[in-house]
This record gives structure tokens, sequence and C-alpha cells, in this order.
């Protein structure tokens, strides 16, 4: 060994012939061939694919910025760009190891993929990361809040059989969700955690409600 | 499909039987009957002096609940009816809620538990908080309905 290596944490110093390096990402060694390998995928030398690190959280893993106004194009591009190196598919004639280690890695990859891509999966996972969860039982919401919630689920129940107003419903409801995404942009952006927390609680209604539409649509035979 | 039509009658009954087996089934048979068909689903006049109305929601699940009840001047509780939209379990017990709460007092009302409904539906633990959200929501039409009852006697006794 020529060269001393402190890994596996951030920040680490590393000394490498006498050269005294700072690297801010994670290093640990290939399983393969021992060769230290910065977070990437695959190891540099020997391009055996790699375990990933505990510590990444699901916006490192798709290669984005941890950002809520993350562009959906952006994740999909880069999650594409990742199957497609990562598929299981791809290991059929590599080691047992390897074919492990796929399977985990690009069902991970699947699970921070469909996790980033909604706004309100998405919002909800970035409060996980400020270590927020939204209680199950806590039942003391805005109660003109709930009103409007419960006549609006209401009023979707009497007309569930009007295709016209199911469509003016799911449009008003599509507005709603984009005004919502919007604003919790703006509070993540102005880091008002509060504010996003509930505002992301909002958003689950009206994401319900949605889903409730398309529930509809579908039972009338609505094409989209 | 072919095959359900060409099968015997009896073996069709038979197969239900064996598919209600399966571990697939999530919900407990009392569940399922409550959301099938649910007791006391509606609205009661939320102006009326004698009626409470509790509106709660789960945040989490994004679901909300309104439960109802009607109370007479022995403060015994005629009639309960309850609207929710959210899951299975959430209908069941708030279904279950109002069939429990018809004919106690309001006193033996404020006594029930979470646990009753939550035993009586055989819910899982991850289910556990619609049953809470039941009992919230009860608790919550039963304080309405009280501080109806008091501004009702203060302005008596102010006149």
């Amino acid at each position: 060994m020529h060269a001393r290596l402190f890994l596996k944490h951030k920040n680490i110093l590393i000394f490498q012939k006498g050269n005294i390096l700072h690297f801010s990402d994670c290093f640990s060694k290939c399983w393969k061939c021992n060769y230290p390998h910065k977070s990437n995928f695959f190891c540099s030398k020997c391009n055996a694919l790699q375990k990933l690190p505990k510590d990444l959280n699901y916006f490192d893993i798709i290669g984005v910025s941890k950002d809520f106004d993350v562009p959906v194009t952006d994740i999909q591009k880069k999650y594409r760009q990742l199957q497609s190196l990562l598929h299981p598919d791809k290991f059929g004639q590599k080691s047992e190891v390897e074919k492990e280690i796929s399977r985990n890695v690009s069902s991970l990859v699947n699970k921070a993929y469909t996790t980033l891509l909604h706004p309100l999966d998405r919002g909800l996972y970035m409060l996980k990361l400020y270590n927020i969860c939204i209680p199950e039982e806590k039942t003391s919401l805005d109660h003109e809040f709930l009103m409007k919630i419960m006549e609006k689920n209401e009023e979707i129940e009497k007309y569930s059989e009007n295709v016209e107003k199911i469509l003016e419903f799911t449009k008003e409801n599509r507005i709603t969700l984009v005004r919502l995404t919007k604003q919790i942009s703006q509070a993540f952006h102005n880091k008002d955690i509060d504010q996003a927390t509930k505002l992301l609680i909002k958003m689950k209604y009206y994401v319900n409600v949605d889903n409730k539409l398309k529930n509809f649509r579908q039972i009338l035979g609505v094409i989209e | 499909m072919a095959l359900w039509r060409i099968l015997p009658p009896k073996l069709i009954e038979l197969s239900k039987y064996t598919l209600s087996k399966t571990p697939c089934l999530y919900y407990h048979p009392k569940v399922l009957d409550h959301y099938d068909n649910p007791r006391n689903v509606g609205s009661l006049d939320k102006n009326d002096e004698s009626v409470g109305t509790g509106l709660v929601g789960a945040p989490a699940c994004g679901d909300v609940m309104k439960l109802q009840i009607k109370v007479d001047d022995n403060g015994k509780i005629i009639d309960a009816k309850f609207k929710t939209f959210g899951c299975g379990s959430a209908i069941a017990s708030s279904s279950l809620a109002t069939e429990w709460v018809k004919g106690k007092t309001v006193d033996e009302a404020l006594k029930l538990k979470n646990t009753d409904i939550a035993k009586e539906l055989s819910l899982p633990p991850v289910k556990l908080h619609c049953s809470m959200l039941a009992e919230d929501a009860i608790k919550a039409a039963l304080s309405d309905y009280r501080i109806k009852q008091q501004s009702k006697t203060s302005d008596k006794s102010d006149k």
C-alpha cells in the first residue's frame, strides 16, 4: 500500500503520496477489486456494479439536485439512463453477486423515481429528509378546510354520472393542484418547512379528490 | 370468465368460500359488510339545536369524516348519521360508531373507545388510526352539541 486511505465518511482527508487531498464525496472500496472508487454506480477500474452507500437520498440516487422544483423531464431522463445500465436484464451473464446487487440497486432506483416523480410524494419525502412525518392520528385540521373538502366530495358524488360536470371538476381540481405545487415550491424556497407541511397535507386531500375523479371518469368511459 | 359459466352453481358457491380464505383478503368480513352496506349514511340539519356535528380529518391519509348526532330532551341519542370519504376501514369505523351511539345517552357515548371499534372490526395495526378518527368524530359531535346546549341555556337566562 503506497497510499494511506481513510475511507467511508464524508469530508475525509486522503493522503496520497504525501499530498493531502480533500474530498467531500463518499469513498468506498470496490467489492470486487478493492479499488477505492467515488460513489459512482460502477468501479472505475474493474467496472463492477457497486452497492449504494446507505446515506444516499433519492435525489442523490437519481442524480438531481435536492430541490422541490426539479423538472420531471430531468428525473425521467436520468431514470431511463440509469435503468439502461442497472437493470437486472443487463446482468444475465454476470456473477450471482452482481445479479443480486443489480436487483437491489435497480429496485432502489425505481423507488427513488416513483417517489420523486409526483409533487406530493416528492414534497413528503423532502419533509422526511427534514425529519418531519405527518402523524396519522392528528385530527386537528382547519375546520373550514375540512368543510370545503367534505362539500367538494359530496358534490362530486352527486354528479358522478354527469360527464360534463366530472370533467369540469377535474379541470378545477387540477388548477388547485398546480396552485398548491407553486405554493409548496415557494415554501421550500423560503425554508418555511411548517408552511410546506401544511400545504402538503392539503395537497393530499386534493390528490385523493383527483383519484376519485379519475375513477369516475373510468366508469363513465371518458378517454383522455 | 367462460369457466364460471360452465361450472355447476354449487361449485361456484364453494369457490366463493375458498376465495374468501385466500391470504390476499385484507379486510375483515365485518369491515366489508359495513363498507358494502354502510349504516346511517347521510346528514342531519347542522343548524338544529338538538344536533351535534363532528368534522374530523386524518392528515396522513387525506380522509375526512363527518358524524352527526340528534339528542332528545332526556339526553338520549335518537339518531346518528355519518359521511366519510376515505378508506374502507374509516367508513366501517364511522358506520359502526353511528350504530353504537344510537340509543345511548350523551354520557355513555363519551365512554366509547377507539379500541372497542378496532376490536369489533379486527382492524390491523396500520388501520388503528381509522378507529381513532371515529372516536374523535363522536367526541367532536358531542362537544358541538354541548356547546349548543350551553349557549341555549345562557340565552334563556339572559332573557
